[in-house]
């Protein structure tokens, strides 16, 4: 029996073929978005989980799409359901191989332990873990189109695309809101195989579903069998023993152990170590030195250890911790506990929130708050180290309240590019507390106050205060927590040379740097140029010589427009450049709507397949429309393109936080419509030849999109500068589709 | 509408114009590099200085023998510290005065422990470095190219005066490698000693004994970092060997000029009892009981970003095993507070020298001998 195509055209065969069609494109799209979104956080784990490589993995994924849609000669039925039933079986299983291929690697590929791959590496890997799971996402498009077009003519391309749309929102739903807390990427992949086979089963007319149970076997046994990977694999490249790990929607958790000490790693990134008396010796005494009966203080980013556990034995009368992931919590609060010897007092609230939201939320005004994140290796985090975040702690400061943070400083020497980061963050902060007090060190420890004469004039006034008030040797920190303990080891805090030379070195860069801002993130960036120029890496030329990526971008997009017009013709290298521009605006867009978000609410990762869902319903919603009502004409979806591209910009201003996911789903309504509308006016009367190159367009413009917005366009331009050049990019695509005669 | 030809460009005329614009940018590049290079060979370059310590080879070449790396040099060529170079068959120093950091630090920091406790070193330091450690602390000097940081110039003379004016009775060569400023160090020890100054060097070791003796005769004491005790992590991890590092270090320790040893302890890479049980056994063999041995804590730095820092009871592991093989001045570093960075006298066990940090130190050495049973502390004491 014929898989997909109609048995009889003229009897009720023909609905029962188109809706075996839309059934495999509506699984298709589901699958590719779970896979997609379990890839990101995978490839994150052992890559550094930023925009950048989020960015990579993006375009690795649309590229592989491409290369699928591109490499897809027109066939006879048989070769064409072939085609569709392979890309069913191999998609989950690329996607089990590519998830348990990056944590081999790391056995496969050693590093020399604590190290991080280059990114030149990084993005090699992403690449080669992503594009042969996606390839067989374009891979069945063209022939599905190509299959459905025998009854649905002209609206094939645009059918297929809705229930392909319609399938990754119902994937990025079920992802956000089931599989994210209960499944692993084992289980997933399983069960999405078993699906398959029973899928295939159902097409073919054979009795493969007892094959189907062995997959469900799998989904059983995935707990066992991912904890023993990933326990071998841990303690084969780390250097401690994997005591604990868990997959929470936020980020996946490890703690492991080494001697006498306990760390945790978040995403593959080491965030503390425990017990860290000593550590913390240094930045408690420089706090403790400010408190002065200061009592309810807000503390976020030093981890649940000594910092903690010292503070809670001051007088502070509330201390509120904020933890985001609870579950973070939950995994190192038995250690803190065996270490700490010590029960949370009634004093601690342990706030399990993003700080930014908090405060925002908050009508509360605090006597001390105390932000200590890791570097601004991602927006996340860069987001407390903005201007916007400064404002926000100098308004809810109570009268003599004082703030507390940190940046990362420097050994003895400043280099072009360290100046260049640290100064971005440093500008930020002193425009909104001119008056403060600096550290010197490899860490810079910064505390500002929004009224005169609260802090002391100098490290060493604070040295002499701090003399008089502490509790005597032998007294109870002396016997407590900081052993040995003499004031006169904050003059570490404050070497005049390293001050003098930090103060020389930043005064002529505070009139010169972009301040580091919600909206132009230029520490997170600074801080990639930094880890590239530590690492050597070739990308370090690349990412501080912004334009040449873009001029790399343009000269391929040429080249591939070039290849359509010799080999399909004027009119569909008119639709091709339309299509591309519209897949990198549509994408640049959905990443800045990601960044918003992230702006907004902090960690982001378990959300980024809702945005994607949500993206994908307003896709859906568009194509079905431009398929199901011809009045929805091309040009003037175009139209609507930089207009709404225009409201979310002018929501940066409003701070309409309450919009987006409105401006999200009308965004790409209108992204989802030009597909199908252009499908119809570019030429339908050759089905497979057409979708193969818009569908291959679209993922590259999709690619050049989520490379450049990463690399370019979001490092020089900031969120509304980015914004603003797609509307612009929107204008030549438009004025183009005046020439296709449209129905 | 009929345009006038003047405004209009046609397609012969802007692939011209854009030919040679590309020609224009080509040329400029080039011309910039070429007049880059030859910025030091014309001598302009106030930095440059003939070196010591090479020879010449056939051809133009030249071998440079300061350290075991003996970098073969054509015309042009750099050697792999980045700061020696050969112009037209010559060796040439490019970091002389060339200073890019100079801070005052307690002589605790480098750390010297036996070494004028509570002291100031005015600490400076150059571009580049001969080895390559993935966790270097100042990867920002050592691995760098001297014209590509901000310098200036101190001259030897400048150097003592500079370490006077700001009270500091120590010059320090520290931070990059300080043995790739060789000719410098040589002018500017024997100045600093004219001028009542003591030198003292903060490097790793691997350079060769001809010219670590050279240099520590005009020294008033050495820090040596050992990085490990195997060659595979010297060779996989530093970019270096061990061997040359041993070799020197006894042909230094036989100056008579005061040692003392730094080990940073990594976990995983360096930190097994063994290793550091031939380590010690090896100091107390080779050079004295007497030379101290600090066993630092490692923080994450340059390349090694994602490993935790050293336990401190591997630190304290190490420590143990260290007096058990007969040293006797075994220390704790990185870690403020801990009782391991006190000194303890060898002949009655009492404290006589407490620190907190690098800025309290108590010291109770009176003539360079415990106060309590009058037992010689080696040491540099006044």
């Amino acid at each position: 029996m014929p898989l997909l195509q109609n048995e009889d055209p003229r009897g009720v065969g023909v609905t029962a073929a188109g809706r075996r069609v839309m059934a495999v494109a509506f699984y298709m799209g589901l699958a590719a978005a779970v896979t997609q979104v379990i890839l990101i956080r995978e490839l994150l784990a052992f890559c550094r989980g930023n925009e950048l490589i989020i960015g990579v993995i993006l375009s690795s994924w649309f590229l592989g799409i491409y290369l699928g849609a591109r490499f897809n000669p027109a066939g006879e039925i048989r070769a064409l359901e072939r085609r569709v039933t392979l890309s069913l079986v191999i998609l989950p299983l690329a996607m089990a191989v590519s998830v348990y291929g990056a944590h081999a690697v790391q056995v496969l590929l050693p590093r020399t332990v604590g190290t991080f791959y280059s990114f030149t590496a990084e993005m090699a890997l992403a690449l080669a873990f992503t594009a042969p799971v996606s390839f067989f996402i374009g891979f069945f498009f063209p022939p599905l189109v190509s299959l459905a077009s025998a009854e649905l003519k002209e609206r094939a391309g645009g059918a297929v695309f809705f229930a392909e749309s319609l399938g990754s929102f119902a994937g990025g739903m079920l992802f956000s809101f089931l599989l994210v807390t209960i499944a692993n990427p084992l289980a997933i992949a399983a069960g999405l195989l078993a699906v398959s086979l029973g899928f295939i089963s159902r097409l073919v007319g054979k009795k493969l579903l007892p094959l189907a149970a062995l997959p469900l076997v799998l989904v059983v046994l995935s707990g066992t069998i991912e904890k023993e990977v990933f326990t071998a694999v841990w303690n084969r490249t780390h250097t401690g023993k994997l005591v604990r790990y868990q997959r929470t929607k936020y980020q996946t958790v490890a703690v492991e152990s080494t001697g006498d000490t306990v760390s945790v790693y978040g995403d593959g990134i080491l965030m503390y170590t425990l017990p860290d008396r000593y550590e913390a010796r240094g930045v408690f005494h420089f706090i403790n030195a400010l408190l002065e009966g200061r009592r309810s203080v807000l503390l976020m980013g030093s981890g649940p250890g000594s910092l903690l556990s010292n503070l809670l034995k001051t007088d502070i009368s509330r201390l509120s911790y904020f933890e985001h992931d609870p579950e973070l919590w939950d995994a190192v609060y038995p250690f803190r506990k065996r270490m700490y010897r010590d029960d949370a007092p009634a004093k601690l609230r342990v706030v399990p929130q993003d700080l930014r939201h908090y405060l925002t939320d908050s009508a509360g005004r605090f006597d001390m708050i105390i932000s200590l994140p890791p570097a601004p290796e991602n927006i996340m985090l860069n987001r407390f180290y903005t201007r916007d975040f400064y404002a926000l702690c100098k308004k809810r400061l109570a009268p003599g309240g004082i703030f507390v943070t940190s940046l990362h400083g420097f050994s003895d020497y400043l280099s072009a590019d360290r100046k260049n980061y640290i100064a971005s963050m440093y500008r930020a902060f002193a425009a909104e507390f001119p008056r403060h007090l600096r550290s010197s060190g490899e860490t810079i420890y910064l505390a500002g106050a929004a009224e005169e004469g609260v802090l002391p004039e100098s490290g060493e006034a604070l040295i002499k205060r701090y003399e008089k008030q502490m509790p005597l040797p032998g007294g109870r920190f002396e016997r407590e927590m900081t052993d040995n303990f003499s004031p006169a080891e904050m003059r570490a805090y404050f070497e005049k040379t390293q001050l003098d030379y930090f103060g020389s070195v930043m005064a002529p860069l505070a009139k010169t740097i972009d301040e580091n801002r919600d909206l132009l993130p230029g520490a997170y960036w600074k801080n990639i140029v930094l880890s590239a120029f530590r690492e050597g890496s070739a990308l370090h030329g690349l990412v501080r010589g912004f334009p040449y990526l873009a001029i790399i971008v343009a000269v391929l997009a040429c080249v591939a427009l070039w290849d359509i017009g010799r080999r399909h013709g004027r009119r569909r290298l008119a639709a091709g450049f339309v299509i591309f521009s519209t897949g990198l605006i549509s994408i640049s867009v959905m990443l800045v709507m990601i960044v918003l978000y992230q702006n907004a609410h902090g960690i982001v990762y378990y959300r980024i397949s809702l945005i994607n869902a949500l993206f994908m319903l307003g896709l859906t919603l568009g194509s079905f429309a431009a398929t199901r009502r011809d009045r929805l004409r091309l040009a003037a979806v175009l139209a609507c393109l930089p207009v709404a591209a225009g409201a979310i910009l002018a929501s940066t201003w409003a701070g309409a936080d309450s919009l987006f996911w409105v401006l999200l789903v009308a965004f790409s309504f209108l992204c989802g419509a030009v597909f199908p509308a252009l499908y119809a006016a570019a030429g339908a009367e050759a089905p497979l030849e057409t979708a193969s190159v818009l569908d291959a367009m679209d993922h590259l413009g999709a690619i050049a999109g989520a490379l450049l917005t990463v690399m370019v366009f979001l490092p020089i331009l900031g969120i509304r500068g980015t914004v603003l050049l797609n509307m612009g990019i929107a204008v030549p695509a438009l004025v183009l589709s005046f020439s296709f005669r449209t129905k | 509408m009929k345009k006038k030809n003047c405004d209009l460009m046609d397609r012969r005329r802007f692939l011209a114009m854009t030919g040679q614009g590309v020609c224009l940018l080509a040329l400029g590049g080039l011309g910039a590099a070429r007049c880059s290079d030859t910025y030091c060979q014309s001598g302009r370059d106030h930095y440059l200085m003939p070196a010591k310590m090479w020879k010449r080879l056939g051809g133009g070449s030249v071998k440079c023998e300061l350290c075991p790396n003996g970098c073969v040099l054509d015309d042009g060529d750099r050697g792999a510290c980045r700061v020696r170079k050969n112009l037209k068959g010559s060796l040439y120093t490019l970091v002389y005065s060339r200073i890019a950091a100079a801070h005052v630090d307690p002589i605790e920091k480098k750390p010297f422990f036996h070494f004028l406790p509570g002291a100031t070193a005015f600490s400076v330091a150059t571009a580049g470095c001969n080895l390559s450690c993935k966790f270097c602390q100042n990867w920002e000097l050592s691995q760098a190219n001297p014209e590509d940081l901000d310098a200036e110039r101190i001259g030897p003379d400048d150097l003592s005066r500079r370490a006077r004016a700001v009270g500091s009775k120590v010059i320090a060569f520290t931070y990059n490698e300080p043995t790739v400023q060789f000719e410098y160090i040589l002018d500017a020890s024997a100045e600093a000693r004219r001028r009542g100054v003591r030198s003292v060097i903060i490097s790793n070791g691997f350079i060769r004994p001809e010219a670590g003796k050279t240099l520590a005769r005009g020294l008033d004491a050495v820090k040596i970092d050992l990085k490990a005790f195997t060659e595979d992590f010297y060779g996989s991890i530093c970019g270096g060997r061990l061997k040359p590092v041993l070799e020197n270090m006894a042909a230094v320790h036989s100056t008579g000029k005061w040692m003392e040893i730094v080990v940073l302890v990594i976990p995983t890479l360096n930190d097994s009892p063994a290793e550091i049980r031939r380590m010690a056994s090896w100091v107390r063999k080779n050079l004295s009981p007497d030379v101290p041995m600090h066993f630092t804590r490692f923080h994450a730095m340059y390349k090694i970003q994602n490993l935790p820092p050293t336990p401190v009871s591997t630190l304290e592991r190490c420590r143990a095993i260290a007096k058990e093989e007969g040293i006797r001045y075994p220390y704790v570093g990185n870690v403020d507070g801990h009782k391991w960075e006190n000194t303890y006298c060898h002949g009655c066990g009492k404290m006589i020298i407490r620190r907190s940090g690098f800025y309290h130190v108590e010291n109770g050495i009176r003539g360079g001998a415990c106060p309590f049973c009058k037992t010689k502390i080696p040491g540099v004491w006044a």
